[in-house]
């Protein structure tokens, strides 16, 4: 069962996945399946059963469920397949939700830790350590190891790294790349055209990819510090428009911020929070500022020029 | 393809979850013989397509929305639309506060227990040895005696039935129905409600 599955599969089995909405949410149900079933872990069911009625059939009187059990059946035979390389072949998903932070600590000694909203894939094999960054935000630190490089994708990026740490962010528009420790190489892929951009960032150095393009960006040890204070559940700013500040609270928060007056959005923000001390900044913003934060009914808050 | 992927992580989380309530809903109004999986499926069909779907976070009253519009075109086009039924069909407006009834932690193992519980033995075995005990699939086999495919088979009829089941898991298998829904619980389908 060594059998990884390559690069060219998976990509086959995504476009299986995307060519119809009726594949997805046969995928979607069979992963949710298996996902579901974390939570056997916690009280483990005996292996063997107690000789009871099995499920192989329909229960009685369910003749009008047959239909449905048809139409799964036909879908999974193409699902198991597709399925197969995420259950079978060691992939691993972890994922947060809003407000949620985690680390985690891969079998390798590296370790992945989780922005907000975030959900990374891992599928590790015996010549390589894949993973990819689905959405939103992670920091990676590699644990070295000269014969299995770590592969991140992420969006039309693709990041290289024997023994490093860096983090990528998924912005709306750009995969945003920070290197903290070592160097990490960095490939450009346009989709489909034969060529690819890449770039060596060493640490202290940043980049930005979109679709064909790499950009190295110079970071000061102050820029650094703010793009992975994430990690300690901190949002530091420094001159950023309050545009950028609400953005970021935003992320963590399930009710958004927003800001109801066009004039007020090239305000400029200093400070540092606790990602989940929006209240902390809304009382700071209006005593600093002439302006009014309303509560909404939906649990969001509309800032407004004081009248 | 991140957008796939993005798309498939908030359909299991925002749709998939509200898919054997929707189906439970549908079956108590619909007509004999009319196709309700049918129904259910074109309706999550539909659900996954939607543009913008990061806007859609109350998953429930989005597919039932869905399901729906969907019946009152079948309907329509069978020209059996009864005013009685159109009444009924409000059943299918749901007030997400009020119906979303978080399944405990608690129930929620103990109906995989059960589910697994009922699983065919050699599924079963497979199942959890890959999935709770982390065993790999060649440790599985050998332990077993059986050939790596064979285990892989075991495994996917496995999967394959805890899907089913969590698809057709009606709410009141947590004994926690709403009492509009024990209002509504009466047969609807030989109520004569309904001209064919």
């Amino acid at each position: 069962m060594a059998c990884g599955v390559s690069p060219a599969e998976r990509q086959e089995i995504y476009a299986w996945v995307g060519a119809d909405p009726r594949h997805a949410v046969a995928f979607a149900r069979m992963e949710a399946a298996w996902e579901s079933a974390e939570r056997l872990r916690a009280a483990p069911p005996p292996l063997e059963p107690d000789a009871k009625a099995d499920l192989g059939a329909p229960p009685a009187g369910a003749s009008r469920r047959r239909l449905m059990f048809g139409a799964l059946a036909a879908a999974s035979t193409a699902v198991a397949a597709t399925v197969g390389w995420r259950l079978l072949d060691n992939v691993e998903l972890h994922r947060t939700g809003v407000g949620e932070r985690r680390v985690v600590a891969l079998a390798d000694g590296s370790r992945v830790t989780l922005n907000t909203a975030s959900t990374v894939e891992l599928a590790f094999s015996a010549n390589e350590r894949r993973v990819r960054l689905v959405r939103g935000e992670a920091l990676f630190e590699v644990a070295h190891d000269a014969s299995r490089p770590f592969l991140v994708d992420a969006g039309s990026a693709r990041f290289r790294a024997l023994g490093t740490a860096f983090n990528v962010r998924l912005r709306p528009d750009v995969v945003e790349l920070t290197v903290t420790q070592g160097v990490v190489g960095v490939v450009a892929e346009d989709g489909g055209a034969a060529t690819t951009v890449s770039a060596k960032i060493a640490a202290g150095g940043g980049a930005v990819v979109r679709s064909g393009a790499v950009a190295p960006t110079a970071l000061d040890g102050q820029h650094l510090r703010q793009r992975t204070a994430w990690q300690e559940g901190v949002l530091e700013f420094d001159g950023e428009s309050l545009a950028q500040v609400v953005g970021e609270f935003n992320r963590y928060r399930q009710q958004p911020i927003v800001i109801g007056d066009a004039r007020l959005e090239a305000l400029r923000i200093g400070g540092r929070f606790e990602v989940d001390e929006a209240d902390k900044f809304l009382a700071a913003l209006t005593s600093s500022f002439p302006i009014e934060a309303i509560a909404t009914d939906d649990g969001g808050v509309l800032l407004v020029e004081r009248p | 393809m991140s957008e796939l992927l993005v798309r498939l992580e908030w359909f299991k989380a925002v749709v998939l979850p509200h898919e054997a309530a929707v189906r439970g809903r549908l079956r108590r109004i619909c007509p004999p013989g009319f196709d309700v999986d049918n129904l259910v499926a074109e309706s999550l069909a539909r659900a996954y397509q939607v543009q913008e779907f990061s806007r859609i976070t109350a998953g429930r009253s989005y597919l039932l929305a869905i399901a729906r519009n969907l019946l009152i075109d079948a309907l329509r086009r069978e020209r059996i639309v009864s005013l009685d039924f159109v009444a009924d069909l409000d059943v299918l407006r749901s007030d997400e506060a009020a119906v979303e009834r978080q399944i405990q932690a608690r129930d929620e193992l103990r109906w995989l227990q059960g589910l697994v519980e009922r699983l065919p033995p050699q599924a079963r075995k497979v199942f959890l040895l890959r999935r709770v005990h982390d065993l790999s699939l060649a440790t599985i086999a050998a332990q077993m005696g059986l050939s790596v495919s064979t285990v892989e088979k075991h495994l996917v009829k496995a999967l394959k039935l805890v899907a089913q089941a969590r698809a057709e898991r009606e709410d009141d298998e947590f004994g926690r129905a709403a009492p509009q829904d024990v209002r509504l619980a009466g047969d609807r389908r030989s109520g004569g409600r309904l001209r064919r």
